[in-house]
């Protein structure tokens, strides 16, 4: 009865499908944010130029979109590693979930996500820094906040919002 | 009021959870016509405008130095812009050009310095890279010491004129007037540029006309600052 009860009504496929939308949908996020973010740059930048003789207005959309389109490319090809951690993440959750959180909690299933991709980021980052060498100094900080500390910020969060939605599918 | 506020919180949480798998389809309905909608306007309306961007019909079709070392297969762009300033000067500007020369390639260096390339916003005129020599080699990123592909060779160059690099890419000086000159740029998209032909017109073609038409305005905005050479040799 018990385990009737508490028989989760999503299965392990369909979590591993949400995670997997979950992590190409942040990618696409993603690249959102940073093409965002290098349209005002570079608009600034653009601005402060004279006279173009391409003509201000042409140059800017041109960039903007120029600047779009590679991000978009680069996100579907990142989407897929990003659909097979989520994918990953999603399944190791959700046997967590069976079994550290019976209870359905919800607060205990953000922190249960959070701590799990947590842990995979730090491990990522301590096979980086003390397995490849890989060192924190000036010319490569801008490169590093983007392509690694981000990334891993935003994976920590979605963590904590995936596990909080597996979990109230599980006591749907 | 207490009684309220668990029941208003359970059922914003339900609201949230059922929105995020309700919002799905609409998010990746907006991701596909977003990307179909970027294609399509990049393919027939920016590319057409980025490959001769500010370039007159008669600097699209007239001969550049580097020519000669385009490759058949390649497509080239051709870009224009007008400075006012001499050409002594804008070639004072070019020829200090690469990562391991002047520091930087007078483009948005926040982008570049997103991969790592170590670029300065080289602002001032340094008489230690004046000099240029045919087979120089000059760096896009650091590595390029060790990787030929972050690099690239002077093939020749005129001076205050031309300059020609790997692969035929093109840089000529035309003086209009005294203090005014048009700088001509010529770069031959070669199909397999990045890894394959769909990833070049999908990333590097777009990426290289961002940075290219950023290095040209960078050289205008520091060539029409006014008088600078000091004791810079720009024989």
């Amino acid at each position: 009865m018990a385990q009737s009860k508490h028989a989760p009504r999503i299965g392990w496929g369909r979590t591993a499908w949400y995670g997997a939308e979950a992590g190409l949908a942040l990618a696409f996020l993603y690249a959102l944010a940073f093409i965002g973010y290098a349209s005002v740059r570079s608009t600034l930048n653009l601005l402060a130029a004279r006279n173009p003789d391409g003509g201000l207005a042409g140059t800017l959309v041109a960039t903007w979109i120029a600047l779009a389109l590679p991000a978009f490319v680069f996100a579907a090809l990142a989407g897929i590693l990003a659909a097979i951690i989520g994918a990953l993440t999603a399944l190791a959750l959700r046997a967590l979930l069976s079994r550290m959180n019976a209870a359905h909690t919800p607060r205990r299933a953000i922190a249960i996500g959070v701590g799990v991709c947590l842990t995979v980021s730090l491990t990522l980052l301590v096979v980086l820094t003390q397995g490849l060498g890989l060192t924190w100094t000036p010319v490569v900080a801008a490169t590093l906040t983007f392509w690694l500390v981000l990334p891993l910020a935003t994976y920590v969060v979605a963590g904590g919002v995936a596990s909080w939605q597996v979990n109230r599918m599980m006591a749907a | 009021m207490g009684m309220i506020s668990p029941v208003i919180s359970v059922h914003s949480k339900e609201i949230l959870g059922q929105s995020l798998l309700r919002y799905r389809k609409v998010f990746w309905i907006a991701i596909a016509a977003l990307m179909v909608g970027l294609s399509v306007v990049y393919a027939l309306v920016i590319r057409p405008y980025h490959m001769r961007w500010g370039a007159t019909d008669k600097e699209v079709a007239m001969a550049l130095p580097g020519d000669t070392y385009i490759a058949a297969t390649a497509e080239v762009s051709t870009r224009a812009l007008t400075i006012h300033a001499p050409a002594s000067i804008v070639w004072a500007w070019l020829v200090q050009t690469g990562q391991n020369r002047s520091g930087g390639w007078y483009s948005y260096t926040w982008l570049e310095n997103l991969f790592a390339s170590d670029m300065g916003d080289a602002e001032q005129l340094d008489p230690r890279f004046q000099h240029l020599e045919v087979g120089d080699t000059i760096f896009f990123h650091p590595i390029g010491a060790t990787n030929p592909v972050m690099a690239t060779t002077v093939l020749g160059f005129e001076a205050q004129r031309a300059l020609w690099l790997e692969g035929g890419w093109s840089f000529v000086l035309q003086p209009i007037s005294a203090n005014t000159t048009r700088l001509i740029v010529r770069y031959p998209m070669k199909p397999d540029e990045f890894v394959n032909p769909l990833l070049s017109y999908g990333i590097f073609e777009p990426a290289h006309f961002v940075m290219e038409s950023g290095m040209m305005l960078g050289i205008k905005r520091r060539a029409e600052r006014g008088p600078q050479l000091g004791n810079v040799d720009v024989r």
